[in-house]
C-alpha cells in the first residue's frame, strides 16, 4: 500500500517533470520561483505552439488585419515599433504604449496600471478593444472552430476540439510563458562566463545606487506601482493605478517596467514620451516633477555626471539579449501557416 | 428560440430526473416581479413608479451549502459555480449531487457572485468560461450579476438601463452572501423578486453601472435580497 503510493508520487513527479522539460518554459538559474500557477496551467509543447499560431494569426481580430503581434514584434523585444502610442484596427491610435513582454511568468499584474490580474485574462482587453483587435470572444472562438486549423491544435494541445475561452486564453498564455530572457551579458557576469568592461562595471555600481530598489534584479523590476515623476501628459489625462484602485494615492503610479532588453524596446513609458535611453536618464536627473504621490526612491534627486550617464547607458545595453531577440521559437510560425495556405 | 430551449429543457429535467431522484436534491430557481412570474416583452412597474422591461437578467451563484437541522448535516458543494441566464431557462434548475440522505429542514447557503480567489486564478472553463459575457475585458473580474433592459423614464435614446454589478477588490468587493431557511423536499424553490432591486433606483437619473464602484456594493446588496424561498 505504502509502496503503491510512493509509485505513484514518484509517477506523477516523473511526469510533471518530463512536461516540463520538454516545454520552453524554464527558471534561469537563481531566479525566484514563477508566479504563475503552472498546477492548472502546465505548459506543453503542443500548447505552446497552439499559442503561438494564435499570437501570430490576425484571425483573432473583427476584419483579420490585426494579430497581438501587430503590436508586440518579438525583434522589439515584443513591443510596438516606431509608435509611442499603439495603433490598432483601423488604424485607430490606442492611449498607451505597449509595454514588451518577457518574463511574464515572475509578473502578477499586467497592464501599466495593474488592470489585468492574471496573464491569462490579458488578451481578452486587446481582442475586444474597438481600438485594438474589435472582435468579440465568442466570435472568435466560432471562427477558430470552423477554421481547418486550429481544431486539430486544440485537441492535441488540451485533448478536445472544442475551442472555448479557457483553452484559448490558456494557449495564449504558454506560448507567452515561454519567452523567457536570461541570456544577456549581464546574465552570463553573474554566471561568471563573462566580465564587464570597467565602464559597465562603473554602471552597474551606479545602477545599483539610483535604480535598483524599483528596478530589481534579476527581473529587472519589483513589477510594483510608482510615479516615477513623470510631469502629467494634460492630453492623455492618464492617472494609472487610481483609475482600477480608486483611491487618490494611487494618482500617477504606473507599473515599474522590466529593462531587459531595454536597447530594443523604444520608445519609453506608458506612453511613449521618449525615444531615447539618453531621454530617460535626462528625466532622472533634471527632469522629475515633485508631485504628491512622487515614489520616496526619487525624493532626493538623482545624481549623474555626463560620464556616468554613458557609463549607466553602457550598463543597461548589458541587459540585451540577443538569444531572446531572434529566437526561431518565437517568431512567426511559418511552417505551420505555410501548411494552411498550400491546403 | 427560447421555446425550443424551454422545452428541451423540459425534456433533459425529464430524463435526468429519474435518474439521480435518490440522492440528488434539486434547486429550481424562479423569476418574478412582484409576485408575478418575470414574463418576456412586458412592462413592469417598479415601487419607485418606473416602467421597466427586464430583457437581460444573468447571475452568478457559487458556493452552495445545505446545513441541516439534524446535528451533524452540512453539505457542501464542489465546483460550486452556477451562471443563471434568463436566455437560458435551463440554467435556473439544477442538483446538488450527493447530498446526504435524511434532509428535513435547514438553511441553504450560497453567494451571490463570483469569490476573489477565483477571481485572480486565471481563465476557467464550464460556468466561468470568460466568453459567457460575465467577464470585464478591459479590467480583470468576473461580473456578477447583469440586468439591463428598457425603462421610458430614463431619457437617453434608446431607453436602456444596464446594470453589470462586480468587484472582488476592498473596498468594492460586491460578493453577498444569501441564507434562505427551509424545511425538506426533495426539491427547493427560490424565488428571485427583481422588484426588490428596483426598489431603491431612480431609473431617471440612474440608469448604469459598468464598473466596481460603492453603488455597486450597494446594489448588490440590495439584490441578496431579492431571493426568498417559495414553499417554507
Ligand atoms: C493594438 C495594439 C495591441 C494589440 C493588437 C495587442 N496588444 Fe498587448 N498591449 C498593448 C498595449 C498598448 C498594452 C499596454 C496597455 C495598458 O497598459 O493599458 C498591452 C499590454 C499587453 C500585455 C501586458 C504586459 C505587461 O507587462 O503588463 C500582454 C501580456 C499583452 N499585451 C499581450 C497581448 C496579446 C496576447 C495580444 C493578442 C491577443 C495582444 N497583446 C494584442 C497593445 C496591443
Ligand atoms: C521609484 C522607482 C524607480 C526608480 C528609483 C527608477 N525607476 Fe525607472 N521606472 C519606474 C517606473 C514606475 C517607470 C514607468 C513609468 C511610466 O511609464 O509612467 C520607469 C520607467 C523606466 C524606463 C522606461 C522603460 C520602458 O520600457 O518604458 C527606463 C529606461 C528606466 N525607468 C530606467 C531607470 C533608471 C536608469 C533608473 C536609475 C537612474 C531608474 N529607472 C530608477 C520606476 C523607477
Amino acid at each position: 500500500m505504502k509502496y503503491g503510493i510512493i509509485l505513484i508520487i514518484a509517477g506523477v513527479l516523473l511526469s510533471a517533470f518530463q512536461a516540463f522539460r520538454n516545454s520552453a518554459f524554464y527558471i534561469p538559474e537563481n531566479w525566484p520561483k514563477p508566479v504563475y500557477n503552472f498546477q492548472v496551467n502546465p505548459t506543453t509543447p503542443a500548447g505552446a505552439e497552439l499559442g503561438r499560431a494564435l499570437f501570430y494569426d490576425p484571425i483573432l481580430s473583427r476584419d483579420s488585419t490585426i494579430s497581438c503581434a501587430s503590436c508586440h514584434s518579438q525583434y522589439t523585444a515584443f513591443t510596438h515599433v516606431d509608435h509611442a502610442l499603439s495603433h490598432g484596427i483601423g488604424d485607430s491610435i490606442g492611449t498607451r504604449n505597449s509595454p514588451a513582454l518577457m518574463n511574464l511568468a515572475w509578473q502578477s499584474k499586467f497592464m501599466w496600471d495593474g488592470a489585468i490580474n492574471h496573464l491569462d485574462m490579458q488578451a481578452l482587453a486587446p481582442i475586444t478593444h474597438p481600438d485594438e483587435m474589435g472582435e468579440s470572444i465568442p466570435a472568435v472562438l466560432t471562427k477558430l472552430q470552423r477554421s481547418e486549423l486550429y481544431p486539430a491544435m486544440f485537441r492535441k494541445a488540451f485533448g478536445s476540439r472544442e475551442v472555448t475561452g479557457e483553452y484559448l486564453l490558456k494557449a495564449l498564455s504558454q506560448f507567452m510563458l515561454t519567452l523567457v530572457s536570461a541570456e544577456s551579458k549581464y546574465d552570463s557576469v553573474m554566471r561568471n562566463q563573462a566580465e564587464f568592461t570597467p565602464q559597465e562595471k562603473n554602471g552597474y555600481q551606479l545602477f545599483r545606487k539610483n535604480c535598483e530598489k524599483c528596478h530589481k534584479e534579476p527581473l529587472f523590476s519589483t513589477f510594483e506601482f510608482r510615479n516615477n515623476g513623470l510631469p502629467a501628459d494634460t492630453f492623455l489625462n492618464d492617472y494609472g493605478r487610481m483609475k482600477i484602485t480608486q483611491n487618490p494615492e494611487d494618482s500617477l503610479l504606473f507599473k515599474i517596467p522590466t529593462l531587459r532588453n531595454i536597447e530594443y524596446s523604444a520608445p519609453y513609458m506608458h506612453d511613449g514620451r521618449y525615444k531615447k535611453i539618453k531621454e530617460v536618464l535626462r528625466h532622472y536627473t533634471s527632469g522629475i516633477e515633485h508631485s504628491q504621490t512622487l515614489a520616496e526612491e526619487l525624493q532626493t534627486p538623482v545624481v549623474l555626471t555626463s560620464n556616468e550617464t554613458v557609463d549607466i547607458t553602457a550598463f543597461l545595453l548589458t541587459l540585451t539579449d540577443k538569444k531572446f531577440l531572434f529566437n526561431p521559437e518565437f517568431s512567426f510560425p511559418q511552417k505551420l501557416f505555410l501548411q494552411k495556405i498550400k491546403k | 428560440m427560447r421555446m425550443i430551449l424551454f422545452l428541451y429543457c423540459i425534456f433533459l429535467t425529464a430524463i435526468v430526473s429519474p435518474l439521480h431522484a435518490q440522492e440528488a436534491f434539486t434547486l429550481a430557481f424562479h423569476p418574478f416581479f412582484q409576485g408575478e412570474p418575470l414574463e418576456n416583452d412586458r412592462f413592469y412597474v417598479t415601487e419607485k413608479g418606473d416602467s421597466v422591461m427586464p430583457e437581460t437578467f444573468k447571475i452568478y451563484l457559487s458556493g452552495f451549502e445545505v446545513k441541516g437541522e439534524n446535528p451533524g448535516f452540512y453539505y457542501k458543494e464542489t465546483e460550486s459555480y452556477h451562471l443563471l441566464d434568463l436566455e437560458n431557462p435551463a440554467s435556473f434548475q439544477f442538483p446538488l449531487r450527493g447530498i446526504p440522505e435524511g434532509l428535513q429542514s435547514g438553511v441553504l447557503h450560497f453567494q451571490l457572485g463570483i469569490d476573489s480567489l477565483t477571481n485572480v486564478s486565471g481563465a476557467m472553463g464550464g460556468a466561468l468560461d470568460p466568453s459567457k459575457g460575465m467577464y470585464w475585458t478591459w479590467q480583470s473580474g468576473y461580473i456578477n450579476l447583469k440586468l439591463e433592459g428598457i425603462s421610458p423614464s430614463n431619457k437617453t435614446r434608446n431607453h436602456e438601463f444596464q446594470f453589470h454589478l462586480g468587484g472582488y477588490l476592498s473596498p468594492f468587493n460586491a460578493v453577498q452572501s444569501v441564507d434562505l431557511p427551509f424545511s425538506g423536499q426533495k426539491t427547493l424553490d427560490v424565488g428571485i423578486d427583481l422588484s426588490v432591486f428596483f426598489r431603491n433606483i431612480e431609473l431617471k437619473t440612474q440608469k448604469s453601472i459598468m464598473s466596481p464602484c460603492k453603488d455597486a456594493v450597494y446594489l448588490s446588496g440590495e439584490a441578496a435580497k431579492m431571493f426568498y424561498i417559495l414553499n417554507p
